[in-house]
């Protein structure tokens, strides 16, 4: 019995290798569909990644905010200006810096352009820029840094002039790692933009540096403030972007399934279409339907994995293209999300073989003997 | 015969057609996604009263914008020759809360006497005093707030008396206050002056007398005004747009590919048949070519009819997303999909212009 076992034809991947061009096509075009499913969720993976980046390199152990304020940028709100010197005071604050932060639409010689403007104190070490590809922080108010890649994509180098609310900042900086997605940051100090708002008598938030986080927060909420740590700002932060751009990813991975979907079906009914001969032969051999329905899905599950491994090597291609095209966009693949792929590539194989599975019960063993197709 | 060969099989050809048809769907409805916030971000400007809108200088948007004008810059445009009124807008980012969650929102201050630069239509309540507000309905119904209850802008609890409309899109709303109450809630300012011109005043001349003689702001007339904020959402998207659009239409490309491969293998003999019987290579290629265009017409059908019905469906589940499909986009994306199919198809035809009529009288494929 076991000699039998062993000498049993391994049909499915005779069918596969009998065509290699067909099952590379196959393959092809079930990798896109899983590549364009996977591209998704690593953009939103890395929208989630990038969304937080200031809210990690703040420097500060407390945000004073307008009350009502969750996100630095998206609800800044505005503190009256005595308050940064009256928190400076506060017992426990060993720093205090004033912070203006929020969503500006630069308007270039080509189009516009939005970013994410952080006015700080340039003496205070919070807030400001904390790695350089060029330059420096800006000091003076008619002084800017700006996303050394955003700064690539717009032509702009150090020292050339870039136009804020109608003033000419000249950069003097480039950052790292500071592309959020969509919105680069864009540096400069609380005096230039206080100037520009016309708003010297408020300020945006206030950041604090304790020795005693617990304590200060406490005594500051005492006090009439409201009070966020950095980790309730980028918890806001990813909510919001989840608020925004979650129904729209959702929506888009629904479609990717389907036509992902779609396309496994075409090339498994296709394949049994095309191989309804042999395996008419087969069932005049005496193969049952149940081993034809296996022979039906296993070949649709082997090219499943094909397009699998396809796609993974098709994303790898399309995000070397986009760290090219365009360095900002940000594709991170996690285990989870592989997994969470694969697991979308075997739903998808097993309701595409239904297809042909159900086609092969009604096969005529009769077929083996026809002349044409 | 390029329609007998494509129906030959027809559940081949259906699932062929489903496929470019998700793929087309795929760019449809980013696409639509889109074009569904341009609307609803320039849905204030497009209905506002003012023909000539002033801001700071090298402000040309609201969405996402900071702009403050000196406070007499009302009193120093209404001057203007052509200027028939000038009604100042306090304008600023913040977050609405309501017993249901919490929202972006504009605050937006208006002076209630004129209604100038108020909502452009109240769909329930009146116009706000002191302690009052008015949010945009959409909104209301998300946070759980009815007319009169108490909610939250930045912090002030404030009163809802009235509910506007067209001011909620896919990142945030809008909120409405008398001016004084926005110089309590956030500052006293003065972020853009809206301006209603002469009869018979031309729109253009006064935009440019208005930033010669007051200086330091930047006039635009509601066009211009509209078209830039537009613009806003088209060039931040313009590269996830192309990005999703390429893969989309990649995939629609291999979907035809396989369509159309499999299909011409399959029939290999009988256009071999076809050129025994002195069909020639053009005709045979115009067959191929019939089965792309059908299958394109088809998918994009469907596609569009999927999209129409997503545009009506999505509302109901996530009320902030707004979806629009244009006649514009379907006829894009359809002309750009025959172009892709019409790639497809270049294997199968080179297939058939190398194949054999003897083929026709072997036995075996």
């Amino acid at each position: 019995m076991k000699a039998r076992v062993e000498a049993s034809v391994p049909v499915t991947r005779r069918f596969l290798t009998t065509r290699p061009v067909r099952t590379a096509a196959g393959a092809a075009g079930i990798g896109l569909a899983l590549m364009l499913m996977l591209l998704l969720a690593g953009l939103w993976v890395g929208v989630q990644d990038r969304v937080t980046t200031y809210d990690d390199h703040l420097g500060a152990d407390l945000v004073v905010v307008p009350a009502g304020t969750r996100n630095l940028f998206a609800d800044p709100g505005a503190l009256p200006a005595p308050a940064v010197d009256a928190i400076a005071q506060a017992p426990g604050v060993t720093r205090a810096a004033p912070l203006r932060t929020m969503y500006q639409i630069l308007e270039l010689p080509h189009g516009k352009a939005a970013v994410a403007a952080v006015a700080y104190e340039p003496g205070s070490g919070l807030g400001g820029p904390w790695a350089f590809t060029d330059g420096r922080a800006p000091e003076a108010p008619d002084e800017v840094a700006i996303d050394a890649l955003w700064a690539e994509q717009h032509d702009f180098a150090i020292g050339d002039r870039l136009p804020i609310l109608g003033h000419p900042m000249r950069v003097v900086g480039l950052t790292d790692d500071t592309a959020l997605f969509m919105t680069p940051l864009l540096f400069t100090t609380t005096a230039g933009m206080d100037q520009m708002l016309r708003a010297t008598g408020t300020t945006g938030a206030v950041l604090v540096t304790t020795a005693n986080p617990e304590a200060v927060a406490a005594q500051l909420r005492d006090e009439g403030y409201t009070v966020r740590t950095p980790a309730e700002l980028r918890e806001a932060s990813l909510r919001l972007a989840t608020d925004i751009y979650g129904s729209p990813v959702r929506l888009m991975v629904g479609v990717a399934f389907a036509a992902g979907t779609l396309i496994v079906a075409l090339v498994a009914y296709t394949r049994v279409t095309e191989q309804q001969r042999d395996l008419g032969v087969l069932k005049a051999l005496g193969a049952t339907p149940g081993r034809l329905r296996r022979i039906a899905v296993t070949e649709t599950v082997a090219l499943t994995v094909l397009g699998t491994l396809a796609a993974i090597v098709l994303l790898i291609i399309t995000r070397e293209l986009l760290t090219w095209w365009r360095p900002a966009f940000p594709v991170l693949l996690t285990p989870g999300t592989i997994a969470q792929t694969a697991a979308v590539a075997v739903t998808m194989a097993l309701l595409a073989a239904w297809l042909p599975a159900r086609r092969l019960n009604r096969l005529d063993a009769a077929s083996a003997f026809r002349s044409g197709r | 015969m390029g329609r007998r060969f494509l129906f030959a099989d027809r559940r081949r050809a259906t699932l062929t057609v489903l496929g470019v048809a998700a793929s087309l769907l795929l760019v449809l409805v980013l696409g639509g996604i889109f074009a569904g916030a341009v609307d609803r971000v320039t849905y204030y400007i497009r209905t506002s009263p003012a023909d000539v809108s002033v801001s700071q200088d090298g402000v040309r948007t609201m969405h996402m914008s900071a702009s403050s004008l000196p406070a007499d810059t009302p009193e120093r445009v209404a001057d203007i020759p052509g200027v028939a009124w000038a009604a100042p807008i306090a304008f600023a980012s913040g977050s609405v809360a309501g017993p249901r969650g919490r929202q972006l929102s504009y605050l937006i201050g208006y002076d209630t006497r004129t209604g100038r630069g108020g909502p452009t239509r109240l769909v329930a309540g009146r116009t706000p005093a002191a302690g009052e507000a008015v949010l945009d309905e959409q909104a209301a119904k998300q946070l759980g707030v009815q007319v009169g209850d108490q909610f939250t802008i930045m912090g002030t609890s404030l009163r809802a008396v009235g509910f506007s409309t067209g001011g909620s899109s896919i990142t945030n709303t809008t909120v409405f206050v008398e001016l004084s109450e926005f110089a309590r809630i956030h500052d006293d300012r003065v972020s853009y002056v809206l301006t209603g011109l002469d009869p018979g005043a031309d729109p253009e001349a006064v935009t440019d007398r208005i930033e010669a003689e007051v200086g330091g702001v930047t006039a635009q007339t509601r066009e211009q005004f509209a078209d830039s904020e537009a613009r806003i959402v088209t060039d931040m998207s313009a590269d996830l747009l192309r990005l999703m659009s390429s893969i989309g239409l990649v995939i629609a490309l291999a979907v035809i590919a396989l369509g159309l491969m499999t299909a011409t293998l399959n029939r290999l003999r009988d256009f071999a048949v076809l050129k025994a019987l002195g069909a020639r290579t053009p005709r045979l290629a115009a067959a191929v070519a019939m089965q792309v265009l059908l299958t394109v017409v088809l998918a994009s059908t469907v596609a569009t009819t999927a999209a129409l019905a997503l545009a009506w469906l999505l509302p109901l589940a996530a009320p902030a997303v707004q979806i629009s499909i244009t006649t514009a986009a379907v006829a894009q994306t359809t002309t750009t999909a025959l172009l892709v199919g019409l790639i497809a198809a270049l294997w199968p035809l080179r297939r058939i212009a190398a194949l054999d009529a003897a083929t026709a009288f072997r036995e075996t494929r």
